[in-house]
């Protein structure tokens, strides 16, 4: 079984009388250590995807398996557990603690995993040795974001969730963010799965899904990857 | 618009309304209650027609005074009644005193509450609330321990039990005290008027036609106008009806003077007619008297010498019978004497022929061994011949023996000579044979030495032959000798045989010599014995002789003594005769006399009696009228009393219990206020920085900035406006019907009259109005000067900050990393810290005040009458220098401690300001501690007051300011004035006391006089017992068991846990609502905050323990400063409830502080338990889409 499944997945909001279907059966596998984009336009069901493998919503029908494990019949405690232990996020918006400071943010994270790296350290390694003690308010975005990535990544999770990691970031700050996100996955063999509606990104991924409308469009292995570096959009 | 915003937010809308409603309820409610308890009152009082004025006199009323106290002017209704303490009886012989009163119908109107009103005389009505364990049916009879005054004022002894009422003079539960029974007045009774058998009332009720308020400042200052004028008319009244009684009663007195007299000469004469008849009687009977005490003498003389005659026959009778008893022994002995004299003649004559029989055989003994002596010596010189024979034959013999001895000798020696040479031949032989055997010697030698040896041989043999013939010579003449010798052996012992018997024949004859020597000696002696007993017989016989002829003398001269006792005896029995004759006779006449006597002296007595029971009639009688005419001359001009309201009990009650309400109104509802204020300033801060961008964007259309306020504004009104509308409603019914009805376990439950004050409604609609609106404008104002295109951007998060913790690394590098976290947040939103720091400070504030108001009020009464005034009773007495003989002597019998002093009322002019104040001053200061103890509020010893020195009481000492050192000036009504130095304040909690010295009274007043005395028993008396015998005793007035006054003080206070339990209530709300709004918008602010958190993987614990840390912590701290706050505004309110008689206790107990620090923390959880509910629907994924 490969290390991320998706089986069938639907996930259908209900606004009144009204049905609206978010996922509409989604199938697609993860390997690990992959770097993994899923593209798609807005709307297209990406984030939900990304929610429920995340376990920060549930799913209407089918089944998610992560490591083995069915996620889709976690309880909501269970899910928490699997947050906790298992899931790595980075959002749009950094999503950072206001009142802390980074190295501090990056500790919020580490209080919770069993076996978390150091704080100190991974945020030397994402390049923010000078800022630790500086508040969110302090920091461009791009530091912001790098912040969240090594609170994401000081957990030492199964899987690194980033949502459009880039989308508040301007074009080179985007770069070197997803520069980091692909050297940690290299590096650590970290499986990575990116969302991101900009397509240019397919190019230096391992594995690119393509969604639409709730539907998986496309599916493949990219056998001439690119480095970040040599990619433009 | 408006509507569709409430309902988006409507916890937020609630909120407001929620506080709004709160502090205006609160505040109304308090307020209203006072006015509407008033209120109440009022109308209760004005519907049964309560009375204006109570007038007593001490001669009673009639109805003509009661008429004309009707058409007085401004009466509205005058009315007589009777009132008395009985002690009434259930069947079962229960007893309880009660105040009887008789039903009045202009004034004081009873309601019955059970049953109907009585119709007939023999009915009655009782105390509702104290039935007595009776039912309607059942009859309640006056106990005949009743004083004989009591019983004679009712028409019958029992009464039928028709209804159970409540009446206007008891509204609260308190009875008063009474002089009879136990003490304590238990309940009330009514009667109609014709049970009662008295003519004159007790009382007359008058209503005033007045309405002003009870209690108003207006109806104080009518009474006080009405007085002196009232004053008057009661005093004229009673003079009226004292004249005609005096008149009535002269007249009455001239009338039995004249029919005593007329009495009193009438039976002196028939007691004198009597007299004389008894005197003539008792003349006679003394005559009588003399004649038989004569008899008497002379019949006693004859029956003692008839006594004697008789004494001296019997003597002659007992010596004739001695004689003859002697005469007949002596007869006796005579006989004895001869039989004793023959039987001696007989032995003598025996004796004789004995001693002749014996002298003949002793002569025939002599004879025989006389001859036996002869014989005898002739044997004896036979035997000595013999002997001189036997003697020779012996030697004889001895010389033979001796020659055959020396012949045997010799033959013996010849023998061994021949046996000697015999062996040596042989051996000689023996070796010759030898020597020729061994060839030695030939046969020749041989030959030779055996011939010569054969010569020897021979001459050997011859020798032999000699010897044998010698030999038988020897023998025959050893034959001969031993023949010889046996014939003198036989001849010896024969001889040896002859011996023996005559020694045996000499004993015998020896024996028989010394047995006649015996007898002869024998003999001689019986033959003396004879001779005596032969002289003494003699004698006997001449003696009998001589006695036989004294015994016939004897005789004769007895038989002649008898003769004369004989005659003797028959001249007695004659004398005897005639005696008894004569006694026979005086006893008739004594019994005569007896008879005459007994009649005498009844007639005596009956006398007697007729005078003493007239003497005593007489002077009964004039005792009676000497009474009369005393009583008549000291029948004084009677003491009118005019009592007005405020002298019943429940009138005066309500009057402070309701100021303690009014008085805790006045400061507690601020807090309310104020935290109702607070909430909706951070309620609508809130709101509005929701709506920033809204703002932003219709800033940018156009709208002008108030327009865009107007919404704000109206969301906010609306919620105060009806808040206050539904908490005004609310709290004026709600706090008034609570406290009312706490009120009730002292009061009559009297249906409330509620008050809607419209002044009171529109001053707090316009404040919460106001306030609401003013908070919107301020909050508003801020953000509508921003430009629209910065409204539009969001707001830049709130930046992070480091906090003054940080910098002391000590405790920071301590702290767990969650702790830091909240640490930080509760200090990042400064508005937040302090909005929550006031609502939960006033919150244990007020909790901790109303706690603490309980203790104050729960302590005080205890410790006033255990510890300060541990007297059992207060007695008031006379004005007198010292106190009467006759309580003394109660006093000692009940083995009662005292303590005297004066007690008076004086004003206390201070500061401008007079105050009615209590002057105790005792006669004694020794025993001052076992009664009033003067202590200082630290429980030190005060000194006592010298002259010119005062203690003042710990309450006048705060409310008028008077300390150590001051100089306090005291009044009284005669203008007196008393100047002294405060040198102690004394800790007391019920009544202001100034206590000075008898000099300093003294010295003002002219002189100390003793009017009270606090008095204790020993335990083991009953303290209503002692409380009866006291109230006895002359010159006291009252008699107070300070228990009752305890319990009644206590009771009052109880009903004051109510309204502190409002408090509590109330209190409670506010923090609820206070939390509950924060921590709301708390969890609103942080929404991405706690949404990033739970995404990491925050558990729902972790999660509610990271937002409501900071609630726990901002609890604590505003909980500790609301326990000092509370400490302060509990001693503010204690200072505020001033109810004049009363101090409370500023102390707070442990309990009421844990119990506020308790009661806080439950509230705090419990919002934070209903909003962990909350934090668990937060969406993640839908507050983490997007910046806001």
């Amino acid at each position: 079984m490969a290390y991320v499944e998706f089986r069938n997945v639907k996930k259908i909001y209900k606004s009144g009388e009204v049905d609206i279907p978010a996922l509409n059966g989604t199938d697609f596998i993860i390997e690990k250590g992959e770097f993994c984009v899923i593209v798609g336009a807005s709307g297209a069901g990406k984030t939900t995807i990304l929610n429920i493998l995340g376990g920060m919503d549930s799913l209407t029908s089918g089944s998610v398996f992560l490591d083995g494990s069915e996620i889709s019949a976690y309880s909501s405690k269970q899910l928490t557990e699997y947050r906790r232990y298992d899931i790595g996020f980075v959002f749009q918006f950094y999503n950072l603690v206001q009142n802390l400071t980074a190295l501090e943010n990056v500790e919020l994270a580490t209080q919770l995993s069993k076996d978390p790296l150091d704080p100190a350290k991974v945020l030397e390694q994402v390049g923010l040795k000078g800022r630790m003690s500086n508040f969110p308010a302090q920091l461009s975005g791009g530091e912001q974001q790098r912040v969240a990535i090594a609170r994401a990544l000081a957990k030492n999770p199964k899987l690194l969730l980033c949502d459009e990691p880039t989308g508040a970031l301007d074009y080179q700050t985007g770069r070197a963010v997803l520069k980091l996100l692909f050297d940690t996955c290299r590096e650590r063999n970290m499986t990575v799965v990116v969302i991101t509606h900009n397509s240019a990104l397919t190019a230096m991924a391992d594995r690119v899904i393509t969604v639409k409308n709730g539907r998986i469009e496309d599916m493949y292995l990219n056998k001439n990857r690119i480095d970040i570096e040599d990619i433009e959009w | 618009m408006i509507w569709r915003e409430i309902k988006s937010t409507f916890g937020r809308f609630a909120s407001v309304f929620a506080i709004i409603a709160i502090g205006t309820g609160f505040f109304a409610g308090v307020r209203i209650t006072t006015p509407v308890m008033l209120n109440t009152l009022d109308d209760y009082y004005r519907d049964t027609r309560f009375f204006d004025y109570r007038l007593l006199s001490t001669i009673g009323w009639t109805d003509k005074e009661v008429s004309g106290l009707k058409n007085e002017s401004g009466v509205a209704g005058a009315e007589g009644s009777w009132q008395y303490d009985v002690i009434l009886k259930r069947r079962d012989g229960k007893e309880a005193v009660y105040k009887v009163h008789s039903i009045t119908e202009e004034v004081n109107q009873i309601q019955i509450k059970a049953g109907r009103m009585p119709e007939s005389s023999r009915e009655c009505v009782i105390d509702n609330n104290n039935r007595m364990g009776l039912s309607l049916g059942d009859k309640v009879y006056i106990s005949d321990s009743n004083e004989q005054d009591t019983k004679d004022a009712f028409a019958a002894d029992s009464y039928t039990v028709v209804g159970f009422a409540e009446s206007s003079l008891y509204i609260n539960f308190e009875r008063g005290t009474t002089s009879i029974g136990n003490g304590t007045v238990q309940g009330f009774a009514y009667l109609p008027k014709d049970a009662f058998e008295s003519d004159t009332y007790t009382e007359v009720y008058v209503k005033l036609d007045t309405d002003r308020v009870i209690y108003s400042r207006q109806y104080k200052d009518q009474m006080d106008g009405l007085r002196s004028e009232w004053e008057t008319v009661t005093q004229d009244k009673a003079d009226e009806r004292y004249d005609r009684l005096y008149a009535d009663a002269e007249e009455e007195l001239v009338d039995a003077r004249a029919e005593f007299e007329d009495e009193k000469n009438k039976g002196e004469s028939e007691l004198k007619d009597a007299r004389e008849e008894l005197d003539e009687g008792k003349q006679k009977l003394d005559d009588a008297a003399v004649e038989i005490a004569d008899g008497r003498q002379k019949l006693a003389d004859a029956a003692a010498e008839l006594e004697d005659g008789k004494r001296e026959l019997d003597d002659a009778a007992v010596r004739l019978s001695d004689a003859r008893s002697e005469l007949d022994s002596g007869y006796q002995i005579l006989a004895d004497t001869k039989l004793q004299l023959d039987d001696a003649a007989a032995a003598l004559a025996d004796g004789k022929e004995q001693l002749n029989d014996a002298r003949g055989e002793l002569a025939e003994n002599k004879a025989i061994l006389d001859a036996a002596g002869a014989e005898l010596a002739n044997g004896k010189a036979e035997l000595d011949a013999t002997e001189a024979a036997l003697n020779e034959f012996a030697e004889m013999l001895s010389s033979g023996k001796a020659e055959l001895d020396a012949a045997n000798e010799q033959l013996q020696q010849r023998d061994a000579e021949l046996t000697g040479a015999q062996q040596e031949i042989d051996s000689r032989r023996a070796e010759i044979e030898a020597a020729a055997a061994a060839g030695l010697i030939d046969e020749d030698a041989k030959a030779a030495a055996l011939a010569e040896l054969d010569i020897v041989q021979s001459q050997v043999d011859a020798g032999r032959e000699l010897y044998e013939s010698a030999l038988a010579d020897y023998q025959t003449a050893l034959e001969e000798y031993e023949q010889n010798e046996s014939i003198y052996n036989s001849s010896a012992a024969a001889y040896e045989t002859g011996l023996e018997q005559y020694q045996t024949k000499q004993a015998e004859y020896e024996a028989g010599r010394a047995a006649y020597d015996e007898g002869k000696t024998a003999l001689d002696n019986a033959q003396a014995e004879y001779d005596s007993k032969a002289a003494l017989y003699n004698e006997g016989l001449a003696e009998y002789y001589s006695a036989l002829a004294a015994y016939e003398q004897g005789v004769d001269d007895y038989y002649s003594g008898l003769n004369s006792y004989h005659a003797g005896l028959q001249e007695y029995e004659n004398g005897l005769a005639e005696y008894d004759q004569a006694a026979s006779d005086l006893e008739q006449a004594e019994s005569d006399y007896r008879d005459g006597l007994k009649e005498y002296e009844d007639g005596e007595a009956e006398y007697l009696d007729a005078k003493e029971t007239f003497d005593r009639e007489i002077a009964d009688a004039e005792k009676e009228l000497q009474d009369a005419e005393d009583d008549l001359a000291a029948f004084e001009a009677p003491d009118t009393y005019l009592l007005e309201r405020g002298t019943n009990i429940g009138y005066s009650c309500f009057e402070s219990d309701s100021e303690i309400i009014k008085q805790i109104a006045r400061v507690l509802p601020i807090f309310f206020i104020l935290v109702a204020i607070l909430v909706c300033m951070t309620t609508m801060t809130r709101m509005v920085e929701e709506r920033r961008g809204q703002i932003g964007i219709m800033k940018g259309l156009g709208y002008s900035s108030s327009n865009i306020m107007f919404t704000f504004m109206a969301y906010s009104v609306t919620a105060a406006a009806l808040g206050c509308i539904v908490g005004y409603a609310a709290g004026i019914f709600a706090f008034p019907t609570v406290i009312w009805f706490a009120y009730n376990m002292m009061y009559i439950s009297i249906p409330l009259s509620y008050v809607f004050d419209w002044k009171l409604a529109c001053a707090v609609f316009a404040v919460a109005v106001a306030a609401t609106a003013g908070t919107t404008y301020l909050t508003c104002r801020n953000i509508m000067s921003e430009s629209a295109a910065s409204l539009m951007r969001p707001k830049a998060p709130k930046a992070g900050k480091r906090v003054l913790l940080e910098r002391i690394p000590f405790i920071w590098k301590r702290m767990k990393f969650m702790h830091k976290v909240s640490a930080r947040n509760i200090f990042r939103y400064k508005k937040r810290f302090f909005m929550m720091i006031v609502g939960i400070s006033g919150c244990t504030a007020l909790l901790l005040t109303g706690f603490g108001l309980k203790d104050s009020i729960a302590t005080f009464v205890e410790t006033q009458y255990d510890e300060i005034q541990p007297a059992q009773m207060g007695l008031v007495t006379d004005e007198a220098d010292d106190i009467s003989p006759d309580l003394l002597k109660t006093m000692n019998e009940l083995d009662a401690s005292y303590f005297m002093y004066n007690q008076s009322s004086w004003d206390l002019i201070q500061n401008s300001r007079t105050k009615n104040i209590t002057l105790i001053t005792p006669a004694e200061w020794d025993n001052i501690d076992e009664f009033f103890s003067l202590r200082t509020m630290r429980d030190e010893k005060i000194a006592v007051p010298e002259k010119g020195e005062a203690l003042v009481s710990v309450s006048i000492s705060t409310r008028y300011g008077v300390g150590v050192g001051d100089e306090i000036t005291l009044r009284n009504e005669d203008m007196k004035v008393i100047r002294a130095k405060v040198t102690g304040v004394f800790k007391n909690y019920v009544y202001n006391y100034v206590v000075v010295s008898r000099d300093t009274l003294a010295d003002s007043a002219g002189k100390f006089t003793v009017n009270g005395a606090y008095v204790t028993v020993p335990e083991s008396k009953d303290v209503y017992e002692a409380q009866t015998s006291l109230a006895k005793c002359k010159g006291v007035v009252s008699v107070s068991v300070f228990a009752d006054l305890e319990n009644m003080i206590s009771n009052m206070m109880s009903s004051l846990n109510y309204v502190i339990l409002l408090i509590i209530a109330s209190a409670a709300a506010l923090a609820f609502v206070v939390l509950y709004n924060l921590t709301n918008i708390n969890i609103l602010e942080r929404i991405r905050e706690i949404a990033t958190i739970k995404v990491l993987g925050f558990r729902r614990r972790e999660t509610s323990e990271y937002v409501f840390r900071e609630n726990i912590v901002l609890t604590t701290i505003g909980m500790v400063i609301g326990l000092v706050l509370g400490v302060f505004l509990h001693s503010f309110v204690i200072d505020q409830i001033v109810v004049d008689l009363v101090y409370f206790k500023k102390n707070i107990t442990l309990l009421s502080f844990i119990l506020s620090i308790i009661l806080t923390f439950s509230f705090t959880l419990l919002v934070n338990l209903f909003m962990t509910a909350k934090l668990e629907k937060i969406n993640m994924a839908e507050s983490l889409k997007s910046v806001e």
